[in-house]
């Protein structure tokens, strides 16, 4: 995860060199790009350019692996739509973004989650079933996030449903109405796996929360567009839980840990949604998906 | 008419066999009818549509008689069809099994055996020989000496009785067999309209069917097509006499004696002549008949037999189609000790007389002419097509390979920047690295075989991966398969090379996690790892893998032991340990080859754009390319990818200022140990940042920041580049990351900055 994020943030003075930026492409002094056999801390370290310099097909999602090796502490700088992007555009980016990154959860998380250790994909009372199979079943929690990060990967990267990750506001093609759905269901079904993390194995989590904010990111994301139902928030997030300093979020209100009357509400609207999105996504092979609560452990 | 009274009207009644032209007679036998009181207009008018319609009915009567007998006609002759193509179908059996016979023989003769096993073969062998000659002539002997006028040696060979009765019990056993074959195919066509078209299909199929097939499944598979066949061979039916439907088969017998004598001949250790009674007979034959145009149904069927020879042949295929007519050609020379000229003569006129067939009235199917070339018609025009078809195969096979360069198949998306991409070594595996950490393999002979399946409506969509490999930190560098090993290398800039299994053929997208496909991390660099390539074969009984750091080392690691893996570790200055602080400052390796020249030899090359030639065992520097000059130690200057040419002492290097240069390294000055470039072109509008040879090594390829790939024809002088195709958008300011040719199959892989594998079907 080095790779978007910089050791030490880059000072605020490069974060404002718009003109500074535009002037590097110019005179093409460096260069953004990796060099074989360049040292680690040397990669990545390009000038930073304002959104509107960024002439790619990939400009938000460069922009925000830029904000990200800026700072990824400031987290509300981070989650901000910047101007003249699409709302849309930005949560595909920003569920992009934490799929990639979640990738670096695993190599941290598979040596103590087994099929031993967690036959069963259980967080605080939740067992999730696994929706990558043609029928829902509960699949040992490593299975559970390796194919739910898997589907969530392919279904992102899947033209079909994203076919444009431009800003162009202008034309507004950006992503089609339908495959919005599929961007809450990936949102709620990539939650689980902090949810996992967290209950099950606290001790990579934090680690992993230490280096990338990416929790706390992603709870920011998802409240601003209500990707996750409130209810189904069951990581508790204080201020001292997920942030260290500043950046606190405004409302760190911390959800009362759900009863089970509520938690049995919680499922038939669950499963709706999610029906319908797996219904959307075809070849996807996501089945209904549930959440049904179970006895504590 | 006029004067006919009503009398003469009921006397039509009676006899009721007047034609219906009579029936124009109402109106002038009106005003009669008027003057016999007995006769009311009403009645007769009654009377004579009664009449009319009694004829009308017989008409109908007689027409759907008539009917009867055409549909009865058009049975039998679907029936006697039916028969013919029995009787063909029988002899093509003979043929073959003649064949099978002649090919044993040739065998037999072609062991260096004893001249008395020789001569005793030879003796069977004249008395096998006439065998469908015999049985041939006992049936139609009569005929053929009336109409043929063919020579006394089928009479002579009538004396030959016990080869008489082996051949009726063989004819007999292929009877049975082929009736039982027939058995199934009852269903006659009644139509006797015939199109040329359908013939040619017929040809088509028997011919292809042939080529391609066994010479057993050959007559099955001519079976299997009734309904064509029966057309063809109706329509060579109607074009001869019905009756004489046996004289059919008079060239083939005839050519089947003749390819005796030729078989003979082509015998390495000739016969005596005396024994050697079929080619006498042959040779004795023609000049009997110096007609030309038995000469020429003698040269078509031997083209004929050929053909079918080659048919039953799978293995003489249409390559032998060409010497074919030169060998057609001289064997005809040699029999009838013709100029060469003469020959082109004859076959010319036998063309002719093809051709001239094929519009050949009806009329003419009784001259031995007409006869000869309408016996001549399936076979010959079989060959022609098939001459057409050996003609076109290759052509289209050209056409097809023609389109020169390449065709985008497969796009395989990963989230960040593709750095690597690897094809497996035997199968259409792809392994591909990226930015996101993630390994992914893709099984791009599933996605071609869903292509096909879905009429490659979709052959630009997006394959998913069969499986994710996850356990880097940070992004992927390098990924290589192992075939031998079943394996799968990568690097990544967290400093470790992983290894992973790869996994079973028949994994399913979802099935559980298998950590144990993780085997091991080679921890040992201490920056990014850059580039790693794994040796062909072992080396002092390991099998090495290199690398390169950006901690300023090579490092060599043995793939095969589960302990100790580093082996040794090269800085730039060689194995010499220095202080870490200096080292620091040395240029760092950025790619590294194998020679394959010299599968011990490491070519390294590093930042300032100097290159060293490594022994693997010993770690000695062998070589060094000195530095270019005007490069500097920058990243801007660097080579970005070296490889070795498969097969030449040849290093070719990609720079980051948009050089490609080629460097010998076999004219080294031995005493300074030191090489020079040879070649330097412009190549990209950007950096380059890939290339790869293929296996041929004709053909290079390379991908650059400016997002495109290149093909060069490095076999030339030249150097020119064969194509350019746009392949990757950019995502910063990189393009192409990787690309590789496949070592087997033609197909090559690129992965760019856009996060996409693309993999190309190539044809060069």
């Amino acid at each position: 995860m080095q790779n978007f994020i910089n050791r030490s943030p880059i000072q605020p003075t490069m974060t404002t060199a718009a003109v500074e930026g535009s002037a590097t492409t110019t005179s093409n002094t460096q260069l953004r790009r990796l060099y074989p056999g360049s040292h680690v801390e040397d990669t990545f370290q390009w000038p930073a350019l304002a959104l509107d310099d960024i002439e790619s097909s990939f400009s938000v999602q460069e922009y925000l692996q830029q904000l990200l090796r800026e700072d990824y502490t400031d987290i509300q700088r981070v989650i901000d739509l910047p101007e003249g992007i699409d709302a849309e555009i930005w949560q595909y980016e920003h569920l992009r973004q934490l799929c990639l990154q979640l990738n670096y959860l695993i190599p941290g998380l598979d040596s103590e989650c087994t099929i031993d250790s967690c036959p069963e994909m259980k967080a605080d009372g939740w067992l999730y079933l696994c929706a990558a199979h043609p029928v829902t079943k509960s699949c040992p929690a490593i299975d559970y996030i390796v194919h739910t990060l898997d589907g969530a990967t392919m279904l992102l990267n899947n033209s079909k449903y994203f076919p444009s990750r431009r800003k162009i506001p202008p034309l507004r093609i950006s992503i089609p109405e339908p495959s919005l759905k599929h961007l809450q269901a990936i949102a709620r079904r990539l939650y689980r796996i902090f949810a996992h993390a967290y209950f099950h194995h606290r001790e990579a989590f934090e680690f992993f929360e230490n280096e990338t904010y990416l929790h706390s990111r992603f709870l920011r994301l998802s409240k601003k567009y209500s990707l996750i139902p409130k209810s189904l928030l069951i990581i508790p997030h204080s201020s001292d839980d997920d942030e260290p300093a500043s950046n606190s979020p405004t409302s760190p209100a911390i959800l009362s840990r759900r009863s089970s009357t509520s938690t049995v509400q919680e499922i038939p609207g669950d499963t709706d949604t999610s029906t319908i999105g797996a219904e959307e996504a075809g070849d996807e092979t996501q089945g209904s998906e549930k959440a049904e609560p179970v006895d504590d452990e | 008419m006029m004067q006919q009274s009503p009398q003469s009207n009921q006397q039509r009644l009676l006899n009721g066999r007047d034609n219906a032209m009579k029936d124009a007679n109402i109106p002038s036998n009106f005003p009669l009818a008027i003057q016999s009181p007995e006769y009311t207009l009403p009645g007769v008018l009654h009377f004579l549509q009664q009449e009319w319609r009694r004829f009308e009915r017989e008409r109908n009567e007689w027409e759907i008689e008539k009917a009867e007998y055409k549909a009865r006609i058009a049975l039998l002759e679907g029936e006697r069809r039916g028969f013919a193509n029995l009787k063909l179908d029988l002899m093509k059996r003979v043929k073959m099994l003649e064949y099978a016979l002649r090919q044993e023989r040739k065998k037999y003769m072609n062991n260096p055996k004893t001249r008395s096993i020789q001569q005793q073969e030879e003796l069977t062998r004249t008395v096998d020989s006439p065998n469908p000659r015999t049985w041939d002539s006992q049936d139609a002997s009569v005929k053929l000496e009336s109409q043929e006028k063919l020579p006394p040696a089928f009479v002579a060979s009538q004396i030959d009785d016990k080869a008489k009765t082996r051949s009726r019990e063989l004819l007999k056993s292929c009877l049975k067999e082929i009736n039982q074959l027939a058995l199934s195919t009852s269903k006659l066509p009644y139509t006797t309209a015939f199109t040329s078209g359908f013939q040619n299909q017929y040809i088509k199929t028997t011919s292809q069917g042939s080529q391609d097939m066994q010479h057993d499944s050959e007559s099955i598979s001519t079976l299997k097509d009734p309904s064509e066949e029966n057309k063809a061979a109706a329509k060579r039916q109607i074009q001869k006499q019905p009756d004489d439907s046996m004289s059919s088969f008079i060239p083939q017998h005839n050519t089947s004696l003749l390819q005796d004598g030729k078989n003979e001949r082509a015998q390495p250790q000739k016969a005596d002549k005396d024994n050697d009674i079929p080619s006498t007979i042959s040779d004795v034959e023609v000049p009997d008949n110096v007609d030309e145009v038995a000469m020429i149904n003698n040269v078509i069927t031997i083209a004929k037999e050929r053909k079918q020879r080659d048919q039953c042949n799978p293995g003489s295929g249409s390559r032998k189609g060409l010497s074919e007519e030169e060998q057609l050609a001289k064997d005809v020379q040699e029999k009838y000790s013709l100029s060469a000229d003469k020959v082109r003569k004859l076959l010319k006129n036998a063309e002719r007389l093809i051709h001239q067939e094929n519009n050949i009235p009806m009329s003419s199917k009784d001259s031995l002419l007409g006869k000869v070339d309408n016996l001549k018609l399936p076979s010959e025009t079989e060959a022609e097509v098939e001459d057409a078809d050996s003609e076109s195969r290759p052509k289209m096979w050209r056409a097809k390979h023609n389109l020169r360069g390449l065709t985008v198949v497969r796009r395989h998306r990963h989230l960040d920047c593709v750095r690597s991409v690897s094809f497996h070594a035997n199968d259409l595996l792809i392994a591909s690295g990226s930015d996101d950490g993630t390994i992914k393999i893709w099984d791009l002979k599933n996605s071609i075989v869903k292509d096909s399946v879905m009429q490659k409506k979709s052959s630009h969509e997006e394959m998913d991966p069969i499986i994710t490999y996850r356990g880097h930190t940070m992004g992927v560098t390098k990924v290589e398969i192992s075939a031998e090993q079943g394996r799968l290398y990568s690097s990544s800039l967290d400093s470790t090379i992983r290894v992973w299994q790869l996994p079973p053929a028949d994994k399913s997208p979802y099935s559980p996690y298998d950590s144990a496909l993780n085997i091991a991390p080679y921890i040992g660099h201490t920056d990014a790892i850059w580039d790693f390539k794994l040796f062909p074969t072992a080396i002092a009984d390991y099998l090495p893998l290199a690398s390169a750091s950006a901690d300023g080392t090579v490092k060599i690691w043995d793939t095969s032991a589960s302990g100790n893996l580093l082996k040794s570790s090269w800085s730039y200055n060689g194995v010499i340990d220095e202080d870490q602080e200096q080292q620091r400052n040395l240029p760092v390796p950025t790619s590294l080859d194998i020679c394959h020249t010299n599968l011990r030899q490491l070519a390294v090359a590093y930042r300032n754009t100097e290159i060293k030639v490594f022994d693997v065992e010993t770690g000695q520097i062998v070589l060094t390319i000195p530095a270019d000059p005007s490069a500097d130690n920058s990243c801007f200057t660097q080579i970005n990818k070296i490889v070795a040419h498969p097969t030449l002492p040849l290093l070719i290097t990609g720079h980051e200022n948009k050089l490609i240069k080629f460097y010998d390294i076999n004219t080294v000055d031995t005493i300074e140990r030191t090489g020079n470039s040879v070649f330097t072109m412009s190549a990209h509008l950007d950096g380059v940042t890939a290339l790869d040879i293929d296996p041929s090594g004709i053909t290079l390829v390379s991908g650059g920041h400016d997002g495109s790939i290149r093909l060069w024809d490095i076999s030339s002088t030249s150097r020119s580049c064969v194509q350019e195709y746009t392949a990757h958008r950019r995502k910063a300011d990189e393009g192409v990351l990787s690309v590789q040719f496949h070592k087997e199959l033609p197909w090559l892989v690129s992965g760019g900055a856009d996060g996409i594998v693309k993999a190309y079907h190539h044809s060069i």
